[in-house]
Parts: C-alpha cells; structure tokens; sequence
C-alpha cells in the first residue's frame, strides 16, 4: 500500500544526505520494519493517502518531548526487531515505547530519559521484552521536509539520516513508563454508523469474546479472530477511520489502523475511542484485546 | 436539505446523504467539502468525500461534534456557497492486446466486440466521484449499462501502474502497481501522481474525465515525454 511512499522517500533521503557532510545516523542493519514517521496531519486524505503516522502516538510525542522535539518532528518507529545504528555526530536520543532491550556499544541504556550518544556510538537492539513498536528521537530538526508524505519511509541498510542540530539541552528529562502489559486490551469504542444492522448474536460476540491479531496484521489493519457471522450488505463506499472495526461480508473483523485506505464499502460496526488508539499501537500478532461500548454514541 | 450525522469514532463526524450513487447527490458532496475548505476551521484535521457522504475528522480538543454540526447545517442551507469549479480532463489510454489484460472477460461478460467496448468507453466524459483505495485512484462513473461488469471473482495480485479499470458501473485507473481486482481495458501512461515532479495529485474530485484511444507508439512517446520533460500537460487539460 504505502511501497509508492516509501520509494520515493528513500530516494529523497539518499540523494539528499549524500551530498551532504551533516549526516547524524546510519544504519547497519534496519531491523525487521524501521520507518520515519511522524504525526503531522497534511489534508491529503481526499486524494486517497491514508493518514499515516506513529501507531503509538502517546509514545511517539513522548519521545520528542524527551529530546525537546516538536511534537510533530520526525522520528523512528522500530518493530519487534531492532536495527543497528551508528551516530556520526554526538547527539541526544531518547527511547519510548515497547522495551526491545536497547544497548549503546553494548552497554543497557534506560528508556523514557533523554540519552547522551558520543560521536561513533552504536546503538543496538536485542529481546523484545514488551509491546509491538518503539520510537527513538534524536534532537533537532529532520532534513527532508518536501515529501507529500514524509514519514512512512521503509529503512534500508546504509540509509542516512540527517538531522539540522539545534542547541542541545542542558539537562536531561525523565518520563513516566507507561504500562504496556496487557492480556486481554481493554478498548472502548462507539458504536459504528452501521451498528444497528448487526445481527444480535454479532452483537453478543462482538463485547462477550476476547480477540486475537492474525498474523497478517499490520500498520494497515489488524485481522481479528474469532470471526462473525456473514453480512450480507455492502455499502456504498465512504470514509473510514484508524479504530474503526470493519465486518467484512463473509464475517471477518478488521480493525483499520495508521495505513489504512481512507474509504471503504464493508459494515463499519464500532469505532474505537481516540484515547485508546495508541495503545493498539503496542499489540503485535497473538496478543488479544477486548471491546467495551462506552456510554451512549454521543461524544462529549 | 435532508442529511443524517453520525459518529465514527469521538474525533470524526460522517455526514450521510441519500444513500445512492447519483450525480447531483455527489455534486453536493463535494459543494459541502469545498465550502468547509474554504472556512478553514481550525481543528478540522481532514475531509474525507465519498459517493454520498463526507467524514470530517477532527481534534475535539480544538472543535466539537455539536459545533460541527452546526456549521455544516449552515452551510448546507446558504446558497451563496461558491459554484463548484468543473474541470475537463482528458486522458489517453492505449487499449492494445497488451495492456487489456481482462479484454477477453470483458467481452464475454458484456456479449460487445473489443472495439465496441473501447468506443462505449471513450463515448462520453465521466465524472470523478471520489479518490481512494490508493494515493490518487478516481472512481469514475458512471459507465453506459452495457460495459457494466462484475469485479474479478480472483483478484490479481500485481495491476501495473496506469492500468485502466472496470468494476460494476465505474471505472477507474491504478496511479501505481497494486494488487486489485478490476477488469482492465487499457493502460494511460500519464502519471496522476507528482506529475509535475511536484506531489501533485492530476485529479480532483468532481472532475470530468474523458478518455481517448491511442496507438501504441503514442502511447510510448507519451511516456518518453514525461520523462524528459517534452510532454505538453496542456493536452491533458484540453
């Protein structure tokens, strides 16, 4: 879905840091699915480009804090395997999100504080201890800004990045370590436009059953087990949201996530609340969640 | 007018019109959308035009559900909305053996001759109804009855870039390769994605597009063209 993006992204970034003495990091190795992300919303939706974008935004946001990043800078997301990289300038990081047990040349660093890298450090990955994604933040400001879509980059082995150094801070900032062990997730949601075409026993599995992720979830969407009955109406396509709970006609949940088309014509039966769409952002295949409807439809 | 507001999550609002595919209907799909870009309302984070409905999404720490509602009735009710620009596009698309890869499905699902099929679908201009699926991808309608057509009942896994779509009473064209499981007649090879080198999109929603058949040099030419900068976009444009 997103490959069109990502071409073109490392394109940019290649031709761009090559020519230029200011690259900040390298990578070794990428590491299973390491991108650029970042939490910018640019309006091109009606064209069609999903909404992009970190899968932990809490964590993400908390990562540039750390470093004293805008909010929206660039920044990577790292899942469930890390990549090797190596700093060519003295730089500050921070670490956020899932523990994928995180060294600097071969020493632990700590997570959720804002990290010191001396010139030629490298910074390695090991067990996944917890969660589905971390993010890492470097300050400054991220070169590559032309992008229609800067984030969303698939990282290659020897990529660049570069980074336009800013005053660094003076001292370090902590954060509070969030708790991502959960087993089931408990999610709440809204009820979907289509809701109440819902047959009432899709109704009952809907809130009585625990779900689990299928393999082939993603950032486009999470397949869900167990599956519900058929329904039979389609409808005319319309717009979709990450935490929407699609019902496919022969009965398969799929909860749409970051990249996700921005239309679609399958029943939309729930719709997860904003403040708990970060936290799906953590479960990775085989990790189940649970939906609870919250109040009425009404929002406040 | 007669429109239904739902929730789709705390922070998007769906506005359902009569549900059908028709074209007035769409046309104020998109006078809504256009005249809702041009309040600029802060916190709206972006709009999401369908056949029949719109979803504003939205930051409610900025704007609420309730105060949405609101304007768009507003909106809905004044007539001094500005008159939705139409722009005419046309589009070349080579219809040869080797890019009409479902050709044969079609013409046995339509009972025409390929050559009736290029001419029913060069006819008329259709209208851009909406983009999605991928970055750029019109659905456009909607086709004369006699090429309607049922989608693939196995999608292919690889549709190459430019393909030119079937499904049902729309067409459609792929911006880049992708698996899909429309019929496909021909192959454009004008880029609707940064074509200018820019990240532009070629087309808009509510645009009128009409296609035109080419040979298969002109089909190459064209490509060349693009890459070396010679191709005339006026052409596209009238």
């Amino acid at each position: 879905m997103n490959l069109f993006w990502k071409a073109r992204k490392m394109e940019a970034l290649i031709g761009k840091t090559c020519m230029s003495k200011q690259v900040n990091f390298q990578f070794l190795k990428p590491g299973f699915n390491t991108l650029v992300v970042d939490n910018r919303t640019q309006g091109y939706q009606k064209f069609g480009v999903p909404i992009g974008g970190a899968m932990d935004s809490v964590a993400a946001e908390k990562a540039n804090w750390l470093v004293g990043n805008k909010s929206e800078e660039s920044l990577l997301e790292i899942t469930l395997s890390g990549p090797q990289i190596i700093f060519k300038e003295k730089s500050q990081i921070a670490l956020t999100g899932a523990d994928i047990s995180p060294e600097i040349n071969e020493k632990k660093v700590e997570m959720y504080e804002t990290i010191m890298v001396s010139k030629g450090e490298l910074l390695t990955f090991g067990k996944i201890l917890n969660g589905c994604r971390a993010y890492l933040s470097v300050r400054g400001q991220w070169i590559d800004k032309n992008g229609i879509k800067e984030e969303g980059s698939l990282l290659n082995r020897l990529n660049r990045i570069k980074i336009k150094p800013i005053q660094p801070l003076t001292s370090i900032r902590k954060g509070e370590r969030p708790k991502i062990k959960y087993n089931p997730l408990v999610v709440n949601v809204l009820k979907g436009p289509e809701y109440d075409i819902l047959p009432p026993e899709t109704i009952n599995t809907l809130f009585l059953s625990k779900f689990t992720l299928l393999p082939d979830s993603n950032r486009m969407g999470y397949r869900l087990i167990p599956s519900l009955s058929p329904i039979k109406k389609s409808i005319i396509s319309s717009g979709v949201v990450p935490g929407t709970l699609q019902i496919t006609e022969d009965g398969f949940p799929i909860l749409l996530m970051k990249d996700a088309p921005v239309t679609g014509g399958y029943t939309r039966a729930l719709n997860v609340l904003s403040k708990d769409l970060s936290k799906l952002g953590q479960l990775k295949p085989g990790d189940s969640l649970r939906f609870v409807l919250a109040g009425t439809s009404r929002i406040d | 007018m007669n429109v239904k507001f739902q929730t789709l999550g705390d922070e998007a609002l769906l506005i359902n019109f009569e549900q059908k595919i028709d074209e007035q209907i769409n046309g104020q799909v998109h006078l809504l959308t256009q005249g809702l870009e041009e309040k600029r309302i802060a916190g709206v984070k972006y709009l999401t035009p369908a056949y029949c409905s719109l979803v504003i999404a939205f930051d409610k720490k900025q704007i609420s559900f309730e105060q949405l509602v609101s304007l768009t009735n507003s909106l809905l009710d004044t007539s001094n909305v500005s008159t939705f620009q139409l722009r005419k596009l046309y589009i070349p698309v080579c219809y040869d053996r080797l890019f009409a890869l479902d050709m044969q499905e079609v013409v046995s699902q339509t009972k025409l001759t390929a050559s009736e099929i290029v001419k029913a679908h060069t006819a008329h201009p259709f209208k851009t109804y909406m983009i999605g699926f991928l970055p750029g991808f019109p659905y456009l309608g909607k086709l004369p009855k006699e090429l309607e057509c049922v989608r693939k009942a196995n999608p292919r896994l690889k549709i190459p870039k430019g393909a030119v779509g079937l499904a049902g009473l729309q067409t459609g064209i792929y911006p880049q390769e992708s698996p899909g499981g429309w019929q496909i007649i021909g192959n454009t090879p004008v880029d609707l994605v940064g074509q200018d080198g820019n990240n532009s999109f070629l087309f808009k929603v509510g645009d009128e597009i009409s296609f035109y058949s080419i040979s298969k040099s002109k089909y190459e030419s064209i490509l060349e063209g693009q890459k070396n900068g010679s191709f005339n976009w006026k052409n596209v444009y009238e």
